[in-house]
């Protein structure tokens, strides 16, 4: 053991860039600058946070790699439409990419606070793979470094679908039936920035929860009618 | 010598912060999070008593200081001139609790008491009883808060680390012999010029775990059993008691944070100073912060 370097808390936005999300691609992007200038503004709440973006598809890109955003002064890697609606890719992914990062952060001598997947999607998932995605979504829920997760579902999403995915009931929100699906988002992001800040420093301090606040417009996925 | 880019606010000379450089402001504690008691964001004590001198400093965090929080952690000391003993008490209320700060208030607080009233010449500390005294301290208050006298709920309102030692002192003896153990994840320390900061308990997991797990054993939680460690502090050494705010930048004590309280606790601060040394700035650990200090004379 030697002296750490800080504390870092990887966080990973997942959204769906399937070509249901035309009409709203744009303003996920826009939520994502307006993000990293929040985190700007709270520098010091920010300072923990190592953030991603990957989107998914008929497969799973990374738009950025694993960034202290406070670094990130120029335009933001934007999220382009393109297929199918991939869950199996994006969980694959996700159990693939955060093993590196946490030993990357461990390498250089940081704590490793345990890391949160904000993940966003406006749709089912592929019907060919009824049983890979929940195979996926298993198997990143035991690994060592098994994320929190929270999903956010919008447009056609399931809400069964939708709290399978989370961590934790609480953990899962559905936007309105019938929601305007551009307000939903900039609701989404204004809830993301919110959690982000005032869950780093709760994990900080010793929490284990990721302090979310459901965003205005949005319902648990499961509650009852 | 301390790299000024490891300590942003530490010192052109000594342990000066720069008031330009300082976080922002603080926000006083908001009334809806506070609920019970007025709890000041730092609490100061010292003195030389009896052949050997304290210090000890509870400081509210920046994270809490910016968020409207109390300070969650907490301390209490008391000398008996009669006994020539010093016992000390030092908590950190468990963040997910809702009422850490009074949890860590009672149980400092009825640890002291608890202590005081041992008999001088007592080899044996029996820990253990002090622990189940301290948990029903907790479940007691648990009921005057109107929750009821219930150790499950007192668990989740008013969880606590503690951590307490009793060290005996005497002007004729060069060395302090000390007596502690330790419940959660604070941790105590030997510091020498010659071997800098030497952890003897405490802290968190194991240095290989790849995520750092939140979970603490806490009061009025009790454990099968609670373990001593006891040895002695002799001159130019210095016995520190600290909660995980300052034992998580220290890490192994070897790297810049070790090296400046090496330097900087070497002989007693004055008192404000000693709250400015524990005040060190090191980004991301903006937790609570509280360190007890003890030189022989």
């Amino acid at each position: 053991m030697t002296e750490p370097k800080g504390k870092k808390w990887p966080v990973y936005f997942v959204a769906d860039e399937s070509t249901s999300m035309t009409d709203d691609i744009r303003k996920v992007n826009e939520g994502l600058t307006a993000l990293r200038d929040e985190l700007h503004r709270q520098s010091d709440a920010a300072g923990m946070v190592m953030f991603s973006i990957i989107g998914f598809s008929d497969d799973a890109v990374c738009r950025l790699e694993m960034t202290d955003l406070r670094d990130v002064e120029g335009p933001m890697p934007v999220l382009a439409v393109r297929g199918s609606t991939s869950y199996a890719a994006a969980f694959n992914e996700l159990a693939r990419r955060i093993p590196l990062d946490v030993r990357k952060l461990k390498d250089e001598n940081y704590i490793v606070l345990r890391p949160g997947v904000f993940f966003l999607t406006d749709g089912r998932p592929n019907p060919d793979e009824e049983n890979q995605w929940p195979a996926a979504l298993s198997a990143l829920r035991t690994m060592r470094e098994c994320p929190n997760i929270l999903s956010f579902g919008i447009g056609a999403a399931v809400p069964a679908t939708i709290a399978q995915i989370a961590s934790k009931r609480e953990y899962a929100y559905v936007a309105a039936a019938g929601a305007d699906t551009g307000k939903a988002i900039v609701s989404f992001f204004e809830s993301l920035t919110r959690s982000i800040v005032n869950s780093g420093q709760q994990l900080a301090r010793g929490g284990s929860e990721v302090v979310c606040e459901k965003p205005e417009g949005f319902k648990i996925a499961l509650d009852p009618l | 010598m301390i790299s000024p880019d490891v300590l942003r606010f530490v010192p052109t000379e000594r342990i000066c912060f720069s008031a330009i450089e300082r976080p922002r402001e603080s926000r006083a504690v908001l009334s809806e999070k506070t609920y019970v008691l007025y709890g000041p964001d730092t609490v100061l004590d010292g003195w030389t008593e009896g052949g050997c001198t304290f210090r000890a400093v509870s400081l509210r965090g920046d994270s809490h200081r910016s968020n409207g929080s109390p300070r969650q952690d907490d301390f209490a000391a008391c000398w008996d001139r009669n006994k020539s003993r010093l016992v000390v008490a030092v908590a950190d209320g468990v963040s997910a609790a809702p009422l850490a700060h009074v949890g860590a208030y009672t149980a400092v607080r009825c640890a002291i008491r608890w202590l005081s009233e041992q008999p001088a010449g007592e080899e044996l500390i029996d820990w253990m009883a002090l622990v189940r005294d301290v948990s029903w301290a907790l479940v007691e208050r648990c009921g005057t808060l109107g929750f009821g006298k219930d150790p499950t709920r007192a668990q989740q309102e008013l969880a606590t680390t503690l951590q307490c030692a009793v060290i005996d002192t005497s002007p004729d003896v060069e060395a302090l012999r000390y007596r502690l153990f330790s419940i959660g994840d604070g941790s105590a320390w030997q510091l020498s010029a010659i071997d800098g900061v030497r952890r003897l308990c405490g802290g968190k997991g194991s240095p290989d775990e790849l995520i750092t797990s939140s979970a603490v054993a806490a009061l009025p939680g009790l454990p099968t059993s609670v373990a001593e460690f006891s040895g002695t502090i002799g001159r130019e050494s210095v016995l520190l008691l600290g909660t995980d705010g300052v034992g998580d930048p220290i890490g192994s004590g070897d790297g810049p944070i070790g090296a400046f309280l090496t330097e900087s606790l070497r002989t007693p601060p004055t008192l404000t100073d000693f709250a400015r040394i524990v005040e060190f700035h090191k980004e991301t650990f903006d937790d609570d912060r509280t360190m007890v200090a003890i030189w022989p004379q």
